[in-house]
């Protein structure tokens, strides 16, 4: 994984890091085929998916490829009055807290929008906003961008969003990952589902897919892995499953990995989950293979780039990734590539969907706002901030762009912000290739939210 | 059994990069009496160094200057490691002649605001020149990896062993040659007495010099060879590895090499051995004990040991600026107070955001001054204070519907215990000791309190939220209906910060502010002359921790919510060395270092005026903040007075000629 990361204070951090593990949705909303199933011989898990899409009806989003290309790619410019939106971000902070590509995705995205129809026929206006991953900056941007009457506030990444201003004054607030507690129950949406979900859906694929009735979870003992471990344990509670949990450093040695491994080892799971992403994704992979392990590990996928994939080889045997779907040749995943390569200074050839980072959240979330756009414009609704608030919360119909992923928001009482609930699974398969799960398809997290 | 052993062994590694840090920190603190705490950012840097080189690139440090010099390809170990060791040796020499040397009359407190602008300066500059990698750097290995059979079922990597075996060789090198050389004896001499090295005609500076140099050298190599067992990250050495090796080295007394050696390497077994422990014990605590328990150990064997803890034998040691009278004036309330309601009505939103964290730095600053400026303790645990209070606000506002203004009260007590708790050590030693004991409080504190959903608020319940501060119909938040930014918060903050100040100078002006001198000044004359040292001190780190907790009540009904991300140990170091820049012995000090606090006033306003520094803006801030370290040791306000008493003698002598 290339780009927007580069370590930071330690709570902050692991916090973000933690949190990645749902940013790997996007790589869903990118890399997913039309149609929204998986591939002619998958079947759906036994998992309870009844909203996710796959087995039948295919998502009749807007984006679906139209003789080989987009449907917006042919929609003219748009005609009516611009729209101002803030984008909140946090860049530039101390200890590694600096995601700029999630702004430079967006705008590039905003870019073709606003050649190809705009937003609900809106062109775009986008006042940036930069946080500095610290409370006071967040309620400064706030303050600002309500201050310059924008319609409508999207969140980048933003660590202490103030959501007590922006509800105040009435703008509606739409971010892509809930990261703080708070997230998940503001007046706000997020397109993707955060740690709550992709915890329960681990928990649902370890009980149906891999038939775990006991369960060793290893994780960091950090702020943010520790709560996150906590939702994944009373999915595990609720799904009956047994479990222990074994905590090490954020910055454990290759040997410190070993003494986890082994712990958790000794429980005598039947599945192993790992919440450790980035650094420790290498060093639990090298830790289970050399203390011979063969218990199936479930992890992120963030374990599942090809620089780590890369570095332990087949050392990723028996290994699972939340949120990975399969990377198909997609109008969408073409647009991606003529959008982001300029961003990126590489060829279109060389922009994946893993090698985004989290500058996809970016991306991924504007696309989706200007796939809704289109699709309130169809159905003669105003656009407006508001308007497009309402539309994303109450419409039943909407998948995030690249349309595999179905958009729920508010499905759940307890989660009224998140707005998707499924995931799709990938495993290592050999020879340094990661793809699905045989015969998995979304996995909902839904039955077992605590 | 054996598996107890196997944990122990796998903590073999991670012991010796403690350790080895912590002999790191004993040569510079031989050579010079400065605590590094940037040891591990500069071995950090190093080794960064040695990763560029093996890709055939070689980072450049100076923002403005190219990025690289390009080998072209990887330029091989040996290299990588010599022109790696040579770059270390380069910068502690740098840092050494540039830094801590203007610093060697500086109080030490200077030298420690220093130390952070090191890091925030090494942070910045890794996190710049390697942007383009996530997530950490893989290092080839260099020491043989193939996993080793003790036993029959004992089997744990080799590369832990052998990395522990050269740190050991390593510590016996240095205290050969601190014990037989003639130039390492005499940088023990001059640790033990400085004075007396430089009557025997050594010269401070050039053991200085060198002991930065070889610690810089050594901590380097060691990190270079640790770090392919590990993710290189900007933070592993400058804080995971550091904060446990500060303590080894206390232990060490930041003298003796063995016992540093000896207390990293148990630190880094121990915590391996937490990792077992706390499934196979069921009372071992949930939450962060690997990282809490060597702290608190730490912490106990320095209260028990403390009085044999010597402070180092400096020309001019933990000397602290001079503490001015505190006079209260209608101009000095009135004029400061109607500038800020002046400015909270009449500028916008974003001026009177700045204002509010001016206002609320002020408070931390102010309980500084109270501990450090009044009373010559030190504390690197006032954030955590902080966010104790603002935690047990949320508590106690929504789970008990206590109202304001009885629980923040109540919170700023709650940070008081453990103010208090964390002050014990005081009792025992001072200086340098105590800032490192108070520091590894702060982190006890983050480990235990701090990681605990069931404290600071998981998904399930929201966070940990708080209400608005209301007095029977009167609301002062900051949003309120359909209003935000409302003044009246401003008003409230800045009410609550006079009553401080108020309260502060009321102290220095009154027999206990002379009481706190008195025990500043020379702990053993004030206990002559009838003064309850004891009594004294746990005041001052009562009062102290009471008005850190009443700043992270302001913090926690600014934002309306309370976040662990704001309570950790470098923003316990960033509020130490705001407070030390405005003036940490008076309350117009307090005042000024709010001005000067990051997003405050003076930022913001400078921001306004020359927009700006973009992505290299910690760096320039890091250097800003060592730059005024260096030159203005005494503080802006003590600048400010010194100016002003100057203007006074000019005008006074030219009256007398006149």
């Amino acid at each position: 994984m290339k780009r927007s990361m580069t370590g930071g204070s330690r709570g902050s951090r692991a916090r973000i890091l933690a949190a990645l593990m749902a940013g790997s949705l996007i790589v869903a909303a990118c890399g997913g085929d039309d149609g929204g199933s998986s591939g002619g011989d998958e079947t759906k898990s036994s998992a309870p998916a009844s909203d996710a899409p796959g087995d039948s009806a295919a998502p009749t989003d807007s984006a679906a490829p139209a003789e080989g290309g987009l449907a917006s790619d042919a929609l003219p410019a748009p005609t009516g009055e611009e729209i101002v939106i803030g984008l909140v971000n946090t860049e530039g902070g101390a200890g590694g807290l600096d995601f700029p590509d999630i702004r430079r995705f967006l705008e590039a995205a905003v870019g073709y929008s606003n050649q190809h129809g705009g937003l609900g026929n809106r062109p775009v206006k986008i006042e940036s906003c930069v946080v500095k991953g610290d409370p006071e900056t967040s309620q400064a941007c706030a303050q600002e961008l309500v201050g310059k009457g924008v319609e409508l506030v999207l969140i980048g990444l933003d660590l202490f969003i103030d959501y007590k201003t922006y509800e105040a004054a009435g703008v509606p607030v739409i971010g892509v990952l809930p990261i703080m507690p708070m997230d998940y129950t503001a007046n706000a949406l997020f397109l993707t589902g955060g740690n709550a979900t992709s915890q329960s859906a681990t928990a649902v694929f370890a009980k149906d897919v891999l038939n775990a009735t006991k369960v060793a979870i290893i994780h960091a003992d950090n702020p943010g892995a520790n709560s996150t471990a906590a939702g994944l344990e009373a999915s595990l509670d609720v799904a009956g499953i047994e479990w222990t949990a074994v905590k090490g450093g954020n910055d454990e040695t290759d040997a410190g990995f070993q003494g986890l491994m082994r712990q958790a080892a000794d429980f005598g799971p039947d599945v192993m989950v790992s919440l450790y992403s980035d650094a420790g994704c290498i060093g639990t992979m090298r830790a289970r293979a050399s203390l011979g392990i063969e218990t199936p590990v479930v992890t992120t996928s963030i374990c599942a780039d090809s620089d780590v994939i890369s570095a332990v080889g087949d050392d990723a045997t028996g290994w699972y990734f939340a949120g990975l779907p399969k990377d198909s040749d997609t109008p969408e995943r073409a647009l991606l590539a003529t959008l982001l390569a300029p961003v990126m200074g590489i060829s279109e050839e060389e922009v994946t969907p893993t090698g985004l980072g989290l500058g996809g959240l970016g991306y991924t979330m504007w696309m989706s706002l200007y796939d809704y756009g289109q699709k309130m414009v169809a159905a003669g609704t105003e656009l407006t901030g508001a308007s497009l608030f309402d539309f994303l919360k109450t419409s039943t119909d909407l998948f995030l762009f690249g349309g595999q992923t179905p958009i729920a928001c508010g499905s759940e009482a307890k989660y009224p912000a998140v707005c998707s609930f499924v995931f799709p699974f990938a495993m290592y398969k050999g020879d340094g290739v990661v793809g699905p799960v045989d015969g998995v398809d979304l996995v909902d997290s839904r039955p077992l939210l605590p | 059994m054996t598996d107890y052993l196997f944990f122990l062994l796998l903590g073999s590694g991670a012991g010796a990069i403690i350790a080895a840090l912590g002999l790191g920190m004993v040569m510079t603190y031989q050579g010079s009496g400065v605590v590094n705490f940037s040891a591990g950012a500069m071995a950090m840097w190093g080794t960064y160094v040695y990763a560029d080189l093996r890709k055939g690139e070689y980072p450049f440090p100076i923002p403005g200057l190219p990025d690289r010099y390009h080998f072209g390809e990887d330029v091989g170990y040996r290299w990588a490691l010599i022109l790696a060791l040579l770059t270390a040796a380069l910068l502690g020499l740098i840092v050494y002649l540039l830094i801590f040397r203007p610093l060697r009359q500086a109080p030490a407190l200077a030298k420690v605001v220093a130390s952070v602008g090191l890091i925030i300066l090494f942070i910045t500059l890794v996190e710049r020149r390697f942007e383009d990698i996530t997530g950490g750097l893989r290092v080839d290995a260099i020491l043989p990896r193939e996993p080793v059979t003790i036993t029959g079922d004992l089997t744990i990597p080799r590369d832990g062993l052998w990395l522990l075996l050269i740190v050991t060789l390593t510590a016996g090198a240095l205290w050969a040659y601190s014990k037989y050389l003639r130039i390492g004896l005499a940088t023990r001499a001059a640790a033990e007495n400085e004075k007396g090295a430089v009557m025997l005609g050594y010269s401070p500076d050039l053991l200085a010099g060198l002991g930065w140099v070889m610690s810089s050298v050594v901590t380097t190599f060691i990190a270079i060879l640790a770090a392919p067992q590990i993710q290189l990250t900007p933070t592993i050495f400058t804080f995971t590895f550091l904060i446990p090796a500060l303590g080894a080295a206390l232990i060490g007394k930041f003298q003796n090499f063995w016992p540093t050696l000896l207390t990293g390497v148990l630190i880094g077994m121990g915590q391996s051995l937490c990792t077992k422990l706390q499934n196979e014990i069921s009372w071992f605590p949930e939450y962060g004990a690997r990282e809490g328990i060597p702290f608190l150990v730490i912490i106990v064997t320095m209260v028990v040991l403390g009085e044999r803890l010597p402070e180092r034998g400096a020309v001019s040691n933990w000397k602290l600026p001079s503490v001015p009278p505190a006079r209260i004036t209608p101009v000095s309330l009135l004029v400061p107070t109607g500038l800020a309601v002046l400015g909270l009505f009449a500028f916008g939103p974003l001026w009177r955001a700045a204002l509010m964290t001016t206002v609320i730095a002020a408070v931390f600053a102010l309980s500084l001054v109270v501990l450090t400026g009044f009373g010559g303790q030190t504390s690197l645990a006032q954030m955590a204070f902080a966010g104790v209070a603002g935690f047990t606000l949320s508590k106690l506002a929504t789970r008990y519907d206590i109202p304001f203004p009885i629980a923040p009260l109540l919170a700023a007590f709650g940070a008081m215990i453990f103010g208090l708790v964390v002050g014990i050590p005081a009792l025992r030693v001072r200086g340098t000791n105590l800032a490192i004991i108070t520091l590894a409080g702060g982190v006890t504190i983050a480990e235990f309190v701090f990681k605990n959903p069931a404290i600071i608020g998981d998904i399930a319940s929201g966070g940990a939220k708080v209400p608005n501060p209301k007095l029977g119909p009167w609301d002062f938040g900051l949003v309120f209906g359909n209003k935000v930014s409302r003044p009246v918060f401003g008003v409230f903050l800045v009410v609550i910060l006079i009553l401080l100040c108020i309260a502060v100078a009321n102290i220095r002006r009154s027999g206990s502010g002379r009481v706190m001198l008195a025990v500043r000044g020379n702990e053993r004359a004030a206990s002559a002359v009838g003064i309850n040292v004891v009594r004294v001190k746990m005041t001052m780190f009562g009062f102290s921790s009471f008005i850190a907790g009443v700043g992270g009540t302001l913090v926690a009904y600014r934002f309306g919510s309370v976040s662990d991300l704001s309570y950790g140990v470098m923003a316990s170091l960033t509020a130490l060395s705001v407070a030390y820049l405005g003036g940490i012995t008076s309350v117009s000090g307090a005042v000024t270092a709010g001005i000067t606090a990051t997003a405050g006033v003076a930022f913001y306003g400078m921001n306004q005026i020359i927009g700006g520094m973009g992505r290299w803006e910690p760096f320039i801030g890091g250097t800003l903040l060592i730059f005024t370290a260096v030159q203005n040791p005494e503080g802006i306000a003590g600048a400010i007075r010194a100016g002003a008493a100057q203007a006074r003698l000019k005008k006074s002598l030219a009256k007398a000629a006149a």
